[in-house]
């Protein structure tokens, strides 16, 4: 067994006095793919933004690539290889498309990023058409492929997608997911949050189910189906099976 | 015509300037900086310290002042000040600016030497050489401002396209958030910026002088000109502030032109200008949208996100109302009580020329109450408490001198009179938000100190206008009390609202907009009675204090003399009356103190001394006051821990805390499913 | 609902007999070049309890933003016991009885929590004493029967009668959601909007306010109305009368709680199945699925 990727022990997260994750603990197989379920207000996205550094933890020990990233600015976790896109598009609404590539690539040397942008258009030649184009008035199918071009530009180690699918159209969201299976064949480690449940399970290799901020169910995700409907939908025919009681297999 | 516009562009450039370097810190930190004259006032005042006292050259005094010590300072506020702020409410980033504003100038006093300078150096070599363009003179002066103006633009709008550090700062001012998850450290680019504006601010100063002369007055006035033109770009528009900005000048200068150059009225619209522009978009916006609305245009929804909004929004004073909430009736009344029977005593203690102080200062007690309740309260800054307190006054010597009213019935005039003044800029500028009442009211001030208080009618050759006190009261011992009642009358009032059921309203007005309004609570109506209210107050400490010193001379009525005052109350307290009451008597006392028994010098510490007092609000939101009692009372319950605390209310949050896990905040009864 | 004889006469205690509550007609809205809402209708029966649920970005928070009026449609109507009140203010919906609370609290920072319920109270029954109360030195201590009886009330009901006179500031989200429910009651009203009233609660303070929520439908004499939007669906679907399901801002489902849970196209916004799921009809999975060994992933 590989050490993983991302190493998350007992996070606590706080905002002002509520607190939004309880001893939250996942661990991230390099290569492999995550999803993180739950409900609105389950701590998903809370999750995602103390990893990438966004919000402190109170508590808790992240590890990334081997290295200690707790209480490390959004920026330097960036530069160490984690890129998080953020729900509701991980773009910049009043630049361009073209300046909205040029902030992704801002940090490598000045003789790659000409070619970093080259490549990320060629994976979504719909952003050559129209460089100029103010991010916020493309379509948000389009806003998102530009989120996704954006993270595949620095060629990540690990890519925390959050919510990639919300407020598309079901065409639209095959095709981002299309292109986010093809960075997990191309060896990114992919984190995914996702209200899509059948979606996000289709193309995880295991997952984590946040209810209330706490890690209410974790396992290989071909065991997550049953488990999912019966925490979205509360089917009354099922008692509530915990995990504990599943512990033989 | 053409010579007008040439002209009309020196003082549009500097405008123009100004409201660049004030949009730039805006959008890039949602500071709206208030203290950019007294930057620009600073930086001034030491480039004519380095050339005209200490014989530097124009350039090499110049490049220190505007290239260096102009960034520096700015990168040294942002390190010890503006870098805490970005959490912070709005109101508490404004009143740090102001504080700064207040002890800025007073620091360079200190530093450079004292004394108004009325003619200064440009960065022309003197004498100022004049050129002829079609046959309209422009002086050396003139030209490095077109200059300047053009190679600010140009540069600026180069840098901001094309180079890197441009387009950072414009990913910053879309969104923080967005900016450090592309791996760009924020805090970087904000020391950039502060850095940039503070340069802006240095150059806007340099320039200026030779026109407007250096004196802070002043500088505020230009700075509160530029704020015209930065509303008209609702803050954020960067070309638009910059094109206003030009265009003000243009107006001002054409308008002297076309208008009778010996007509007292002309100055006066001349004036008038910035005020007209501001009213003018305001009033537009109002009909078109109905708001203006600042708040959602700082930052992303991101940003929103991650950043603790209970918190910020609490900060001004969650913690005293549930320390206030823990204490029994000793605990909270000792205090006040202490203080009146202190204040009974001072005029018997005190002799002479002290007893009429004493006077004032409990007027000067009644002024600051009304700020007690519209910022306090309300959480609203009203920057033209002044102005109300200058209308008070001269309503006062109207009434009493040329009508012949008892004293006291023309008092109450000039609090009628100040209430409805307060009533109309409450309902103008309230539904816009925040900052716009905090500009508007600034801006009404200065229009008010130049228009109306400059009438030959108030100033009576600066002579001022005479009062006789009242004839059971003309004593200053017996004057003294007056006034004292006056403000034990004023705090009860203000003690009575703030637990009545306007009270509560408005607090739901101040706390929670959506809130208050679901629950058929109307936030206009509830902010605007506590602004005409406030005003009324200040109306008739005003007219309190202009009979307790017989004369009412409207200058000193100067609006910049009024953010001194606020300065000062923040430094002590903006919630509680006993603040009030404590910061008049410092406010008046100290000075006088300082007059006659210390060195001069000492005269300028006490501006310095409200201004970071004001600044540090931004940590103790309550005042020194509130938190030197609060030691007190921490000390007290040490040494006997049952005297002040509220059993009570000790039940009720052990009951409460019990209650709270039965309602479900208990951490271990979600873990079942784990 | 409860007692409000005593001094409820600005009400008007000619409580129509419209059965319909609450109304919304085909409401629209765009934000920008986005629909949030398209074409939506909801009716509201007195004392019924309506779910509003729908995926994350469904348009709940929209359409209750637009009952409430804080926020108008590009079209449609929305109707308060029959009346039009599409054009009227939040606050003047608010003094129809309207009431509703939020999914960020909006609390009054500075008042307790008794406070809050007697202000709710006094602005709609009393709504003069706003204004006349700075001016009259007893303010402090006049409270009508009427008034103490319904707001003790409240506070017993909510189990909060031990932290009445606590500083909302102080307290945990708890407590602090069930302080809004009890100003939202405290001004009478007919209907009541819940935006996710549940959300970070643990399970336990969800079952203790959903047991209220069904409490004080059932002791209104006055046919009080709920809307409650949730992501809780399932604690939705055991709670409500009748069930609307919204989807990229359409009503996709209306019906029973029953109903709705075997909505084909309901378990498809849900779960994202694009297909309807290969389930049986009765929503049983179908696989044998008994979650697997204690994942390596997660937990320790």
């Amino acid at each position: 067994m590989t050490a993983p990727l991302l190493d998350v022990a007992g996070l606590d997260v706080r905002y002002g006095p509520s607190q939004a994750l309880f001893g939250v603990s996942v661990a991230v197989e390099p290569g492999s793919v995550l999803a993180v379920l739950g409900v609105n207000g389950a701590g998903k996205s809370t999750f995602a933004r103390a990893v990438s550094g966004l919000v402190a933890p109170a508590a808790g020990r992240i590890t990334f690539d081997g290295q200690d990233i707790t209480g490390l600015p959004a920026h330097r976790i960036r530069r160490l290889g984690l890129t998080y896109i953020p729900e509701g598009r991980g773009i910049f609404p009043g630049l361009s498309v073209t300046d909205n590539l040029r902030m992704a690539v801002a940090q490598e040397p000045r003789n790659v990023r000409a070619a970093a942008i080259d490549r990320a258009i060629e994976q979504f030649p719909i952003l050559g058409n129209r460089p100029a184009q103010r991010a916020g008035s493309l379509s948000g199918g389009e806003q998102q492929m530009l989120a996704l071009a954006r993270a595949f530009a620095v060629s990540p180690k690990l890519i925390i997608a959050d919510e990639l699918s919300l407020g598309l159209a079901p065409a639209v969201t095959e095709s981002v997911f299309q292109s986010l299976d093809e960075a997990r064949r191309s060896g990114i480690t992919v984190v995914l949050s996702e209200q899509f449940v059948h979606r996000a399970l289709a193309m995880a290799d295991s997952c984590v189910i946040l209810t209330r901020g706490r890690v209410g169910w974790a396992g290989p995700a071909t065991d997550a189906g049953r488990e999912v409907l019966d925490r979205y939908l509360g089917e009354a025919e099922h008692p509530r099976p915990t995990v504990a009681a599943g512990a033989g297999d | 015509m053409l010579q007008f516009v040439i002209a009309g562009l020196v003082l549009g450039g500097i405008y123009a300037i100004a409201s660049a370097g004030l949009v730039i810190t805006y959008t890039s930190s949602g500071i709206l900086n208030f203290a950019f004259g007294a930057m620009a006032f600073f930086i001034a005042r030491f480039y004519y310290y380095l050339h005209t006292q200490e014989s530097w050259s124009i350039l090499a005094a110049a490049a220190v002042a505007i290239l260096i010590a102009a960034p520096a300072l700015g990168i040294v506020l942002y390190a010890v000040l503006f870098r805490y702020l970005k959490l912070s409410s709005p109101l508490t980033k404004v009143v740090a600016t102001i504080g700064l504003s207040v002890a800025l100038p007073a620091l360079a006093t200190i530093i450079f030497g004292t004394g108004a300078i009325q003619q200064a150096p440009g960065l022309a070599p003197e004498p100022v050489k004049v050129f002829h363009f079609i046959g309209v003179p422009v002086t050396l002066d003139q030209i490095i401002v077109y200059a300047s103006v053009v190679v600010i633009v140009v540069a600026g709008a180069l840098v901001l396209k094309y180079s890197d550090v441009g387009l950072k700062v414009r990913a910053m001012v879309d969104s923080t958030a967005m900016t450090d998850l592309s791996g760009t450290n924020p805090t970087a680019i904000s020391i950039g910026v502060w850095a940039v504006s503070t340069f802006l601010a240095g150059l806007t100063g340099v320039l200026a002088a030779p026109i407007i002369g250096l004196d802070p007055i002043n500088f505020t006035l230009l700075i509160a000109a530029s704020f015209a033109a930065v509303i008209a770009a609702k803050l954020r528009n960067l070309p638009v502030a910059v094109g206003v900005g030009l265009l003000m000048g243009v107006a001002t200068s054409l308008i002297q032109r076309y208008l009778p150059p010996a007509s007292a009225w002309t100055t006066e619209i001349i004036d008038a200008v910035p005020f007209i522009v501001i009213t003018i978009v305001l009033v537009y916006n109002l009909v078109r949208r109905g708001r203006v609305g600042e708040t959602e245009a700082w930052g992303g929804a991101l940003d929103r996100a991650i950043t603790p909004q209970g918190e910020s929004k609490l900060a001004a004073s969650t913690s005293t109302v549930v320390e206030t909430a823990s204490l029994n009736f000793f605990g909270r009344y000792a205090g006040p009580l202490v203080l009146v029977a202190l204040a009974v005593a001072l005029p018997l203690v005190l002799g002479g020329y002290w007893v009429g102080l004493t006077a004032q200062a409990f007027a000067f007690g009644v002024i600051f109450l009304s700020w007690t309740l519209v910022t306090g309260e309300g959480g609203m800054l009203w920057l033209c408490q002044i102005t109300f307190a200058g209308v008070g006054a001269l309503t006062t010597s109207q009434f009493a001198g040329h009508l012949g009213w008892p004293v006291l019935a023309s008092v109450a005039v000039g609090g009628f009179v100040a209430l409805g003044l307060g009533a109309l800029i409450g309902f103008l500028s309230i539904r816009l938000g925040d900052l716009y009442v905090a500009l508007v009211t600034l801006t009404f001030g200065l229009l008010i100190e130049n228009l109306v208080f400059t009438l030959p009618r108030f100033v009576n050759q600066g002579l001022g206008l005479t009062l006789n006190r009242p004839s059971f009261a003309s004593s200053d011992i017996s004057y003294s009390y007056l006034c004292l009642v006056a403000f034990v009358i004023v705090s009860l009032f203000i003690v009575n609202l703030r637990r009545s059921t306007t009270g509560l309203a408005l607090n739901a007005a101040r706390w929670s907009q959506a809130g208050a309004r679901t629950s058929g609570i109307s936030v206009v109506q509830m902010k605007v009675l506590a602004g005409a209210t406030a005003a009324f107050i200040a109306g008739i400490g005003g007219g309190l204090l202009a009979v307790a010193q017989t004369t009412v001379s409207p200058s000193s009525f100067a609006t910049f003399a009024g953010i001194v005052w606020f300065a000062a109350l923040v430094t002590i307290g903006i919630r509680s009356t006993a603040a009030a009451l404590v910061a008049a008597l410092a406010f008046v006392m100290l000075p006088a103190i300082s007059q006659a028994y210390l060195p001069t010098w000492t005269g300028n510490l006490l501006p310095v001394i409200f201004g970071l007092g004001a600044i540090s609000a931004a940590k103790y939101p309550d005042g020194v006051l509130a938190e030197q009692s609060r030691r007190l009372r921490h000390l007290l319950q040490r040494v006997a821990p049952d005297a002040l605390a509220d059993e009570h209310f000790a039940e009720e949050v052990e009951a409460g805390v019990v209650d709270t896990e039965a309602v479900g905040m208990a951490p271990e009864v979600a873990g079942q499913l784990s | 609902m409860m007692t409000t004889a005593t001094d409820a006469g600005t009400i008007d205690a000619t409580a129509d007999q419209d059965p319909v509550a609450l109304a919304a007609d085909d409401i629209t809205v765009h934000f920008g070049g986005l629909t949030a809402l398209s074409g939506v209708s909801l009716e509201v029966r007195r004392g019924n309890i309506v779910g509003l649920v729908g995926p994350n970005g469904a348009g709940k928070s929209t359409l209750l933003a637009v009952l409430s009026g804080l926020l108008s449609p590009d079209a449609g109507k929305v109707l308060l016991r029959g009346d039009d009140v599409t054009d009227v203010s939040a606050r003047h919906r608010a003094t129809r009885g309207l009431a509703r609370t939020f999914q960020q609290p909006e609390l009054f920072m500075g008042l307790t929590v008794r406070e809050h319920l007697v202000l709710a109270y006094r602005a709609r029954v009393v709504p003069h004493r706003m204004w006349r109360d700075m001016l009259d030195p007893r303010a402090l201590f006049r409270t009508s029967p009427g008034e103490v009886e319904k707001v003790d009330g409240l506070l017993e009901l909510l189990h909060l009668t031990h932290v009445a006179k606590a500083p909302v500031a102080a307290l945990p989200l708890g407590v602090i959601r069930l302080v809004e429910v009890g100003r939202a009651l405290a001004s009478q009203p007919r209907v009541l909007l819940l935006d996710e009233p549940l959300s970070g609660l643990d399970l336990h303070g969800s079952e203790n306010l959903i047991s209220v929520f069904r409490e004080i439908v059932d002791r209104s004499d006055d046919g009080l109305a709920l809307v409650i939007v949730e992501h809780d669906v399932a604690a939705v679907l055991a709670l409500s009368d009748m069930v609307v399901v919204l989807d990229f801002g359409e009503r996709i489902a209306v019906g029973t709680p029953d109903k709705v849970r075997s909505d084909a196209a309901v378990r498809a916004a849900y779960l994202g199945d694009v297909e309807p799921p290969q389930r049986t009809a009765t929503g049983q999975t179908a696989a044998p699925a008994v979650p697997g060994s204690r994942p390596e992933v997660g937990g320790a």
